[in-house]
């Protein structure tokens, strides 16, 4: 069995340990209106692209940029349900990380650390959205730029074709191209200086790079909404309140564990830097400070941040590591020795031996990978997970309390009102681009119970109003608004006659 | 010929050097600064507070005096030589004194990057350029506040440290004596400690194995950490310093220690200096000696877990990275804008090698001293030093001053020090800003009240409170105002003062 050996064995080792990482219960606040857009979209046979969901915006022309995604999400959820859905999940986080495997440098053992250590970095936008096939693509842009400037390998003709399936799916292939435009910088900037290292891309290799840029600006057109895809990236960092309301776009909060990865990678990318006897490349240096910046002003930026940043660490880390493993050896004859009897050792074992421990311990954690997705998305499991994020008592009392309304909501819960009260218009959900700031910004002084927070609801003619019950405005229109109901999770109120 | 050298002499005493342009610079920027140094946060009065009672009293105190709360708890007084150091510049000059005194430390601290960065790398306009970097990243925690004695020893304990690695210092009996003064001005003196370990570290991965140096700087551990313990609470400060960051309540609740925000415009300078980071690893030729790798990349990590650290990581990396950046231009000097840099970058050193001054310097700083004694306005909005009304409760606090308000209180955490400042010994307060004291239990209770959580009422209770402080628009006044028990005796923009019955 020599596919179990060597440097595929790692390699499948590295993907179980992912998929272990990403089989989780399917549940993100943004799921729910992305596949009630996919519903939408295969059922009129016409993209989704009129907003019908909310009140506020009831009507308005919304770029849906994520059309395809949600169809496959759609076909997916309706195919295999949550399973599906967490499988998908997986496999896009596997062959994110698997790509930029095969870019890294040095021992295998390194290699497949730092391969979970970018795991557990990217694992951050590891969820049922859109944006995973983003983090999917941006790792084969990555991977083809790659072999055109390590291995020169040419096989940059596919980045069209990658740009047109993109922009279909997720608005985020302005990311794909930022790491192409970064990595021609930085070859410029490699030009600039004295040596001239054989991964250095010619002035002509780079002409090359930079037509393929522009033709990809042109595939991005190639889409059902045409030259509005090339206002995405401006139309999404233009809006304020996706700074100020939502985590995801905050700048990282190294005070909770989960985000902590991040800073480690950063801190080992510049020590191993600082280490390194090999100097950095400029493709590198300038990947390494613009995805950097970008993972620091906003924490949905991880992803992009610990793919581009691996291949870096392990280039520098590996010399560091060999070089530190050569003094002690050397000052310490001790460790010699005892490398070498480890050595021995290895040797001694034989290599059917050896390929069935490989094997055993594949079967283990293929078993366990199996066994967590079968758990997280167990119907039992994921409906005890729904209860405490999102308000399942009030969709089931609503269900049977009206026909139809309007609800005043909290906005993680827009998206999960939106798939299971299809009669009902919400205020707000996730569609951050399609309320602006004007939307946003009066459901922040409503929720806040700001002045004339209760004209507000009136002039909307909101008939419930569904939030979590520390917001003050549940507080305020505690008196003159019916409580359905008032739990520690949510409060449901009606608009007495 | 007499005329001929005598004067180079003068002019050599008149004209100041770059450095003393930068602290000069550095000292009136403070100075013109003064009423957003004090605030900005609400502890300096309680640090005035607290200095006054130890001189007054010739006493450190162990156990609290100043809440109701916990009065008479055991208390870690890690600050007490800032707080007396803040004390002193009060009494001799009011609040214009202790703008003076947190100008000339940061002053001071900056000069000093600035001297290293020039020793290390000898280019006093990178040494410049990197420190007035630096000085913008820092500025975000420019407050007057005891950190900035930790900024300034930081500064000298690094000093020190490089002094002994290129070899001019020999021995670390400096180190015990710096350590003293600093575990006794500031909490944060673990940050010595934690430099040290980098440097021991990095000798240790550059291959310098020899026993000597290793001794040398294992003297230098083992001292200051036995030095750490002359202070009034012992042991008590580190346990007190590592029981306050492992509680992520606690330093999840206090916005210093937050993470920095970089949709804010003052982390900018701090960003700029990651980035400046990494592009001079890249560049350099060399390999970078593994202790400034390690202070490098462990400082990078350290402010950005925790925004209070970015002054203390500005001021330890500025000089590496002039010495990297200097390093790469005498590399790269054969090409033509190196080159030119450089020539006029040696005229600059010839002219700072004649120069003598350091005469402007204490010019300016006693001219300060003096105008600010004298009553003089120097604050570039020209309101004076003083705390704020539209900040702290200054009129609510006359009001409580003219009518011998009694009782046990509840205050917004923020005005805590100002309350004390103002109204000590005779009113104490629920809670200030001394959080690693009030703790977990007692923040949370607080919170418990503000937020209205089940159980507010029971704190207030609890604590017998008959009257509250809060600002105007807070939900608990808000509330408080709608339901019958309370009364509002006092009210302006800012603040509200309730109080429990009809208040006669």
């Amino acid at each position: 069995m020599p596919w179990i050996k060597e440097d595929r064995f790692y390699l499948a080792v590295l993907l179980l340990l992912v998929l272990i990482m990403a089989a989780r219960t399917p549940l993100d606040s943004d799921m729910w209106w992305h596949l009630r857009a996919g519903e939408e979209t295969l059922l009129n046979k016409e993209v989704y692209s009129e907003d019908t969901f909310s009140f506020t915006r009831d009507g308005d022309p919304w770029l849906n940029h994520s059309w395809l995604s949600q169809v496959i999400m759609y076909l997916l959820y309706s195919a295999g349900s949550y399973k599906a859905l967490t499988i998908w999940v997986g496999v896009c986080a596997m062959a994110s990380i698997g790509l930029v495997y095969f870019q890294m440098e040095g021992h295998r053992i390194i290699r497949m650390m730092t391969g979970v250590l970018a795991g557990i970095v990217a694992s951050v936008v590891w969820s049922p959205r859109p944006q995973i096939m983003s983090l999917v693509l941006f790792a084969v842009v990555s991977y083809l730029i790659y072999l055109y400037k390590w291995k020169k390998t040419n096989r940059l003709w596919l980045l069209p074709l990658i740009f047109i399936l993109w922009s279909n799916l997720h608005g985020g292939y302005v990311l794909g191209i930022i790491l192409t435009g970064v990595v021609m910088g930085g070859e410029i900037f490699n030009k600039l200086q004295v040596d001239n290292k054989p991964e250095y891309l010619s002035w002509k290799e780079i002409r090359v790079l930079g037509i393929w840029i522009m033709v990809c600006l042109l595939a991005v057109l190639i889409n059902p909404f045409g030259f509005g895809m090339w206002k995405i990236p401006f139309n999404t960092i233009g809006v304020e309140s996706l700074q100020n309301l939502i985590s995801e776009w905050a700048s990282p909060d190294f005070h909770q564990f989960y985000q902590q990865p991040m800073l480690w990678m950063l801190f080992g990318v510049m020590a191993a830097i600082g280490l390194s006897k090999r100097r950095i490349d400029g493709s590198d240096l300038a990947s390494l400070i613009v995805f950097g910046w970008g993972a620091l002003i906003a924490r949905r930026n991880f992803g992009p941040f610990a793919l581009v940043t691996a291949p870096i660490l392990t280039r520098h880390l590996a010399p560091v590591l060999e070089e530190f493993k050569t003094v002690i050896e050397v000052k310490f004859s001790s460790v010699r020795g005892l490398s070498s009897s480890i050595s021995e050792s290895n040797q001694k074992i034989k290599p059917g031996s050896r390929y069935a421990i490989n094997f055993i311990l594949l079967v283990l954690l293929s078993v366990t990978a199996i066994w967590k997705i079968y758990d997280v998305s167990s119907p039992s499991f994921v409906e005890q997970n729904e209860r405490t994020e999102f308000p399942v008592d009030a969709v089931e009392k609503l269900k049977g309390a009206s026909e139809t309304g309007l609800i005043f909501n909290e906005y993680n819960w827009g998206g999960y009102l939106i798939w299971n009260l299809r009669d009902f218009k919400i205020f707000v959900d996730g569609r951050t681009d399609l309320f602006g700031d004007e939307i946003i910004g009066e459901w922040v002084e409503i929720i806040n119970a700001e002045e004339n927070w209760q004209k507000k609801l009136d002039l909307w003619e909101i008939d419930y109003v569904l939030i979590r019950p520390d917001r003050p405005l549940a507080l305020a229109a505690a008196e003159t608004w019916k409580t359905l109901i008032n739990s520690e999770e949510l409060i449901l109120l009606e608009r007495k006659e | 010929m007499k005329n001929q050298t005598k004067s180079p002499c003068i002019a050599a005493f008149l004209m100041p050097r770059i450095g003393e342009i930068l602290f000069i610079a550095i000292f009136i920027a403070l100075i013109g600064l003064g009423p957003k140094l004090m605030n900005v946060d609400g502890d300096l009065g309680r640090h005035i507070t607290l200095g006054n009672h130890i001189i007054t009293s010739r006493s450190i105190p162990t156990r609290d005096v100043f809440s109701h709360t916990k009065l008479g708890d055991p208390l870690t007084p890690h600050e007490w030589l800032a707080d007396v150091i803040f004390a002193l510049a009060h009494r001799a000059a009011g609040l214009d004194g202790i703008v003076w005194v947190t100008a000339l430390i940061i002053g001071a601290a900056f000069w000093l990057v600035y001297k290293q960065s020039l020793d290390l790398s000898s280019m006093s306009l990178l040494a410049l350029a990197g420190t007035i970097l630096a000085a913008a990243a820092a500025s975000l925690h420019w407050l007057s506040r005891p950190h900035i004695f930790t900024i300034l020893f930081t500064v000298i304990w690094i000093t020190e440290l490089e002094k002994l690695r290129i070899g001019i210092r020999k021995n670390w009996l400096i180190f015990p004596v710096i350590m003293l003064i600093w575990v006794n001005t500031h909490g944060a003196f673990i940050a010595g400690i934690l430099i040290w370990a980098c440097y021991i570290a990095g000798l240790i991965l550059d291959q310098k194995f020899s026993w000597p140096e290793i001794k040398t700087y294992l003297w230098i551990g083992l001292s200051s950490l036995l030095v750490s313990l002359i202070n009034p609470d012992g042991f008590g400060i580190w346990k007190t310093g590592f029981g306050f960051l492992g509680n992520r309540y606690l330093v999840s609740h206090t916005a210093e220690y937050l993470p920095p925000d970089f949709h804010q415009i003052s982390t900018w300078p701090f960003l700029l200096l990651i980035v400046l980071s990494i592009g001079l690893l890249a560049i350099s030729k060399r390999r970078m000696n593994a202790s400034h790798a390690l202070l490098l990349s462990g400082w990078t990590a350290m402010a950005l877990y925790s925004a209070r650290n970015i002054p203390l990581y500005a001021v330890i990396v500025a000089p590496i990275l002039v010495t990297v950046g200097a390093d790469y231009l005498q590399a790269n000097k054969s090409k033509g804008a190196t080159d030119k840099f450089i020539d006029l970058q040696s005229r600059f050193m010839d002219i700072e090698k004649s120069l003598k001054s350091g005469l402007w310097s204490g010019i300016v700083v006693v001219a300060a001293g003096l105008l600010l004694m004298r009553g003089f306005t120097l604050d570039f909005q020209n309101k004076g030093n003083q705390f704020l009304d539209n900040v702290f409760p200054v009129q609510a606090v006359d009001w409580i001053e003219e009518n011998q308000l009694q009782g046990e209180g509840f205050n917004y955490f923020p005005w805590g020090g100002y309350l004390l400042y103002r109204t000590w010994p005779e009113m104490l307060v629920f809670i200030d800003g001394q959080t690693d004291f009030y703790g977990e239990e007692l923040t949370r209770k607080y919170e418990k009240v503000i937020t209205l959580s089940p159980g507010w009422e029971d704190v207030l209770q609890k604590y017998q409170v008959s009257w509250v402080l809060m600002p105007t628009q807070s939900e608990l006044i808000q509330h408080l105002q709608e339901i019958g028990d309370w009364n509002a005796v006092y009210q302006d923009q800012i603040s509200t003062i309730m109080v429990l019955g009809s208040g006669e």
